[in-house]
């Protein structure tokens, strides 16, 4: 299954960040999208250690957070540790994590930087 | 445009409904509204189903096909309506829409869920599909843990400690044990929750900052309402209640796009709308049903609802104006949280308590003198977002 994460996408007429990709702008209406690459690293805005996963998940718990990237990009993906704090400096890696029904699942693994 | 009335409700047990399938539970529903109107079930002309998990938990899809042949409703139209956690609300929305516009006189919504076939950790996953499936739903998340996401930035924004989630959680607990349709029939205590060494096991943690008394159950459940002209009532031997107005409104599918993730905009939005319908203003409010799937969303919903300023229902708690005694009272059903929270229903169960309470027919539970009343149905985190204003008399 293609999954549409991995690229983030600058309005080329308002420039609005957008992720993950949508084919019309929300705030100007453009269709019209340059590929916005990602920093390496971004600043913790919020985050939930989170007890009694979905389905297909054997871990006891998971931190999840959401991440601002240095260029404005915001995305969620799977924190490494549970100690962390909003405003945190994290270093964003694009990983293998998971898989879902036999396929492969990429995305982001966030960890602070020390 | 005319002015629609709800002339009869109805609805089952929430809770754990072993014995009965989706569909039992959505007839039992229907025909207590049926029975409650008194009408007869030919007058019946078009029927709306709010279900959300129907296809994905119950493998059964086409609800409304299958509902109007078991109740006896056929040849009426009928649609399945799934928006989510919201799918109750728009049910109403659209049932109103087809009466205020003179295409149907009498409709009949219903909404149910019959979430306890599976297990707890297939249910988790099966609500966290509404969540976005790329760049949320791979990661693990579930919906208590977005709205533990959430939490954690109001209460740093407004300052609202875990005291005061636990006090709306022990209010909405005290609400069920009135109400006998409720699936939590448990009184709790500050002590057995928050302020005992007890409290780390009886309330452990679920998504930080919430724990397991933040959030509403895992339940079954059916919800119904019969709307007519405002014009007709009178047919029947009924108080109007009307519709005064509704509103929705939506926002983006993922939280972490939105400017300010603490801004509810979807519920500021969707009230506004169902104020200005029914001409009035957040102020003429006697009392509301909020989506209190967690307890932060009650004080979020009230906030954003325009009820009380932002950190403004702080004061609420801590005064007791919300309880059923009091001057605003929120959630005197219990809430999502005691009530039950069996999706596709509780836009629905929210309509059928404000309309007892209007009637005056809430027992135990009932709110003095109350006229206007709101609901806030929820859909996906804040995405979408259906609001009604109900009002005893025109
Ligand atoms: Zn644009």
């Amino acid at each position: 299954m293609k999954r549409k994460n991995d690229k983030a996408y600058k309005c080329k007429k308002c420039g609005r960040v957008t992720y993950p990709e949508r084919v019309v702008c929300l705030k100007c209406g453009s269709r019209e999208f340059t590929v916005l690459p990602f920093t390496n690293e971004c600043t913790l805005l919020t985050f939930s250690q989170i007890f009694q996963l979905p389905w297909g998940i054997n871990d006891r718990y998971l931190t999840i957070g959401v991440c601002q990237f240095d260029n404005g990009i915001k995305a969620m993906g799977r924190i490494t540790i549970p100690e962390v704090k909003n405003g945190m400096r994290m270093k964003a890696n694009w990983k293998l994590f998971r898989q879902i029904a036999g396929e492969d699942v990429w995305g982001w693994v966030f960890e602070p930087i020390k | 445009m005319r002015n629609v009335a709800i002339i009869g409700v109805g609805m089952t047990d929430f809770g754990r409904l072993e014995d009965d399938t989706l569909m039992d539970i959505l007839s039992s529903a229907s025909l207590h509204a049926i029975d409650d109107a008194g009408i007869d079930p030919k007058l019946i002309e078009l029927v709306y189903v709010a279900n959300m998990g129907g296809g994905i938990l119950n493998h059964r899809t086409a609800i409304a096909s299958g509902l109007v042949d078991n109740i006896g409703l056929i040849p009426a139209a009928a649609d399945t309506i799934e928006n989510g956690p919201a799918s109750g609300g728009s049910a109403i929305k659209n049932g109103v829409m087809a009466v205020a516009s003179g295409y149907y006189d009498f409709v009949l919504v219903v909404g149910g869920e019959k979430m306890r076939d599976v297990s707890g950790w297939r249910a988790t996953d099966f609500v966290a599909t509404l969540t976005h499936p790329d760049a949320e739903y791979i990661y693990g998340i579930t919906l208590p843990g977005m709205a533990g996401m959430f939490a954690n930035l109001y209460m740093e924004k407004y300052g609202y400690t875990r005291r005061h989630l636990a006090e709306v959680a022990i209010k909405n607990h005290k609400n069920a044990l009135m109400n006998p349709y409720a699936h939590v029939q448990m009184d709790i205590a500050m002590k057995g929750i928050l302020d005992s060494p007890d409290a780390a096991i009886n309330n452990s943690p679920l998504a930080e900052p919430l724990h397991l008394f933040d959030s509403c159950p895992v339940s079954d459940g059916g919800a119904a309402i019969i709307l007519c002209p405002e014009d007709r009532v009178k047919e029947f031997n009924k108080p109007v209640i009307c519709v005064a107005g509704f509103g929705q409104a939506t926002d983006t599918l993922t939280l972490a796009e939105r400017d300010d993730p603490t801004d509810l905009k979807a519920v500021t939005l969707a009230c506004e709308q169902a104020y200005k319908r029914a001409g009035i203003t957040s102020k003429d409010i006697d009392f509301a049903e909020l989506h209190d799937a967690f307890t932060i969303l009650e004080i979020a919903e009230a906030e954003h609802a325009g009820l009380y300023k932002k950190g403004g229902y702080k004061k609420a708690i801590e005064s007791g104006e919300n309880k059923i005694t009091g001057s605003l009272p929120i959630n005197p059903s219990g809430g999502l949280k005691s009530r039950g929270h069996p999706v596709g229903a509780t836009g629905v169960a929210q309509a059928v308590e404000v309309t007892w309470q209007l009637r005056g027919e809430a027992g135990e539970r009932q709110v003095k003198n109350a006229r206007t009343a709101l609901t806030v149905n929820f859909g996906g985190f804040g995405n979408n977002v259906v609001a009604l204003v109900l009002r005893r008399g025109k």
